[in-house]
């Protein structure tokens, strides 16, 4: 074979590939890295789902960290410190971390309610809490802020209260330590599944509670809105497929919280799970914090809500 | 020349404290991590006003004052029996030595079960902060004591128990200081951190209640409130060996 | 005061020891370091164990505790109290027998009179220089009103002039109270000058026993060689300080001067 014979051949498999490799540029999808961060219970559902599904990669969004924290308190502070840009976060902390000026923003909700107080045997009304010993999680936590209006609502004397994170107050309940828990579910069906009774739910104490958000940094919705939207977009579709799958949904919870798929199946069935959220049930939560001295007044709702990604997702 | 001394030993704070509010008021980190100087000497204000701060420091510092002086006043007894008399201190010695190493704050889960969590829990880990130290460091004190200065006094018609009280516990006396001095210090320490784990009052308590409500300014001035008591505690017992010791060292 | 006697004393350094100190005899043990000198006087005190019998005027004293036999010690590093002042050094024995606080003030200042350390009374034994020190031990020691002076080579740490006064002022006053003193040293000068006896003890053995032999020296001829040595002695000692108006030293009321 002759030399040009030989490096036309070459031209031209070389030229192939650039146009191969230029023409599906375009098809493949640009990779997107976040940290993000959920908590340990059933409130994080949809991104529980959405992570085992591979739904996440599917829209190219890629996390470098994915944490999961016990608490909404410590997943505030992980925003602080700026070691994530995305969590799936109970709505109190969130309003904490943005009162003391974490730039964030809630871009969506994930579901209502999702509290309840456990009591142990003895204790058959609400009036037989007074003098007793209720375990709790840390202030400016909702499990927090719905133990306190339980408290101003009936008037009750000479509480104790324990703070401690979830799973040591259901061992808490088990050892007799404490008489009662306020938990968060998926926590809160789990200390009933072992013979304590669910007292109150938050459904009874405050309507329309908002309970876990999805919140953003700021300078992620600056930066690459496009991961936002597919974050929102991502949740929504989670959502939708819990709706829809309790029974599969609730064998991936139990698997990931080291729980019975039972429990999580009970315990779903009392949170509405949802990424509509409202300005007024938000500046609810912002008001009472303020009456509980937790964050100083002047905040308004619609500082920290962000919802046209909810907005776009629906018309889509 | 002792206001030139002061004002040297003032420059370094006063240098740090310039360096803090500059980084805070340039924005180099955010507030809510990092808060100024001067944003936290407003937030002592408002807490020392309101009362907050001294109910807090007060439960603290009952907790510090009883687990103290139960521990060193153990310590110390036992102490003169163990280093006065060696059938003591060979049938102490070894349990002892056994539970010496562990860490005041290694008993706390242990002792959230058997005292639970309340007032005595905190105090219990002080009385064990303080004991061992002071224990050995009077074991000791009464041990490095002269031994010919102890035939002089059997020389001079004194009984055991007179030598006991009138030249070797006198004479162990700095080492016992040493030990009451640092042990103070260390008994602030472990309150701060028993009051973390549950128990609703004290610095311990403020401070984790600001954590959980992202206040690093209420944080800080528990930490300084905290710097004073344990150097303040300190130098009482630097200030009462003196006086003890009245010149003769 | 007593006649002290020691028969078949044994212990880690002494094998069969039989010996006796006559009542206010000065007895000098004279020998080099480790020959068993301290452990002669602990015996003596009580302050070790040994095998044998320690009598004191023919009573055996070896089941009386330290703290009753009634001695005063000098130690080799002389042990004062650091934690106390001179006075409260030199009275402590009367505040443990329970005298009243009058009473040791008055037995105290007059100790001090006598070792002529009166304005050293508040100090503490850190600021004493080596010669106070060893007068507040001795003062110490005698305020116990002791049967018995036990002296552990007490003019170690001291330079020479010193020592000669010092070994002037205890002889005169051992001789002056008539106290049986045992007296310790491996210095040959300190036995000739003090030892009414001179016994020459190595390895937990007497070797030799010399009576008077130096003290006979005190004739007028080296009394008056004495005097002369003090007169031109260079030493700023207690004795120099009570010299009188004229600067006699023969007008002075001083022990060491009055041979």
């Amino acid at each position: 074979m002759k030399i040009s014979s030989i490096f036309a051949v070459l031209l031209v498999a070389v030229a192939g590939i650039l146009c191969v490799v230029i023409f599906t540029t375009g098809c493949v999808q640009r990779q997107s890295d976040v940290d993000m961060a959920v908590e340990f219970n059933d409130h994080a559902a949809c991104a529980y789902v959405a992570k085992e599904r591979g739904w996440y990669k599917d829209e190219g969004i890629n996390f470098t960290a994915y944490e999961s924290y016990a608490t909404g308190i410590r997943l505030a502070s992980a925003l602080a410190r700026g070691d994530i840009q995305v969590a799936y976060i109970c709505l109190s902390p969130a309003i904490l971390a943005y009162s003391r000026g974490v730039p964030i923003k809630i871009v969506a909700g994930t579901h209502k309610y999702g509290y309840g107080l456990v009591v142990s045997p003895g204790i058959t009304n609400i009036s037989d809490l007074e003098g007793k010993t209720i375990g709790c999680v840390r202030e400016g936590a909702p499990a927090d802020l719905l133990l306190n209006r339980l408290i101003e609502e009936y008037n009750l004397k000479d509480v104790k209260i324990r703070r401690m994170n979830p799973l040591k107050q259901v061992v808490a309940l088990e050892t007799g330590r404490i008489d009662a828990a306020f938990l968060p579910e998926h926590h809160a069906t789990v200390a009933e599944s072992k013979g304590f009774h669910m007292l109150i739910k938050s459904q009874d104490l405050w309507q329309d509670m908002q309970g876990s958000v999805l919140v953003v940094k700021a300078d992620l919705i600056e930066n690459d809105p496009e991961v936002v939207r597919k974050l929102v977009k991502v949740t929504q579709k989670a959502t939708s497929w819990v709706n829809e799958n309790p029974d599969r949904a609730s064998i991936i919870l139990a698997n990931v919280l080291d729980t019975k798929p039972e429990v999580i199946n009970k315990s779903m069935s009392r949170l509405n799970y949802t990424t509509d959220i409202d300005v007024e049930s938000v500046q609810e939560m912002i008001d009472y914090m303020v009456k509980l001295g937790y964050i100083e007044e002047g905040l308004k709702a619609e500082d920290i809500l962000d919802t046209k990604f909810l907005r776009d997702g629906k018309k889509i | 020349m002792k206001i030139k001394s002061v004002l040297v030993g003032m420059l370094p704070v006063i240098g740090f404290v310039i360096i803090w509010e500059s980084i805070a008021q340039l924005k180099l980190v955010p507030k809510y991590i990092f808060p100024s100087f001067s944003a936290v000497m407003i937030e002592f204000y408002h807490l020392a006003v309101s009362g907050v701060l001294l109910d807090n420091l007060l439960s603290s510092l009952f907790r510090v004052l009883a687990g103290f002086l139960l521990g060193s006043t153990a310590g110390i007894v036992v102490g003169i029996g163990m280093g006065s008399k060696e059938s003591v201190n060979k049938s102490f010695h070894p349990i002892f030595s056994l539970l010496y190493p562990i860490p005041a704050l290694g008993w706390a889960p242990l002792l959230m079960v058997w005292i639970g969590i309340n007032d005595l829990l905190p105090v219990a880990l002080i009385f064990l902060c303080s004991f061992f130290p002071v224990l050995y460091n009077t074991i000791t004190g009464i041990k490095s004591v002269d031994r010919e200065v102890i035939k002089a006094a059997r020389t001079l018609g004194a009984s055991d128990g007179k030598i006991l009280t009138t030249v070797i516990l006198p004479l162990a006396i700095p080492n016992i200081f040493t030990g009451l001095r640092l042990e103070a210090g260390m008994a602030w320490r472990v309150v701060i951190a028993a009051e973390m784990v549950a128990i609703p009052t004290g610095i311990g308590a403020l401070m984790i209640r600001s954590e959980s409500l992202l206040r690093m300014d209420v944080i800080i001035v528990c930490l300084m409130v905290l710097s004073v008591m344990c150097l303040a505690s300190e130098r009482f017992f630097q200030f009462a060996e003196k006086r003890f010791t009245n010149g003769w060292r | 005061m007593p006649t002290i006697e020691l028969r078949n004393i044994s212990n880690y350094v002494f094998s069969n020891l039989n010996m006796k100190v006559f009542d206010g005899e000065l007895l000098v043990f004279l020998g080099p370091n480790g020959a068993g000198k301290t452990t002669l006087l602990n015996i003596i005190a009580g302050l070790v164990d040994y095998k044998g019998t320690v009598l004191f005027d023919g009573v055996p004293v070896d089941k009386k505790p330290t703290n009753e036999r009634q001695i005063g010690y000098l130690f080799q590093n002389l042990a004062l109290f650091p934690h106390l002042d001179v006075a409260s050094n030199v009275g402590y024995s009367l505040r443990i027998r329970g005298k009243k606080k009058e009473e040791i003030a008055q037995e105290v200042d007059e100790l001090l009179k006598l070792m002529r350390i009166e304005h050293l009374k508040q100090r503490y034994p850190k600021n004493l220089s080596g010669g106070e020190k060893q007068r507040v031990a001795l003062a110490r020691a005698l305020a116990t009103s002791p049967r018995v002076l036990l002296l552990d080579e007490p003019f170690n740490s001291l330079d020479n002039g010193m020592c000669k006064c010092l070994r002037r002022e205890i002889r005169q006053i051992q001789r002056k109270m008539g106290i049986t003193t045992v007296f310790v040293t491996h210095n040959l000068a300190d036995a000739e000058e003090m030892g009414d006896r001179i016994v020459v003890l190595n390895e937990g053995k007497i070797k030799q026993v010399t009576s008077k032999m130096f003290n006979d020296a005190m004739d007028n001829g080296n009394r008056a060689q004495r005097f002369q040595d003090c007169l031109h002695c260079t030493v700023d000692c207690y004795c120099k300080r009570s010299k009188s108006k004229e600067g006699d030293y023969e007008s002075v009321d001083s022990p060491a001067c009055r041979m």
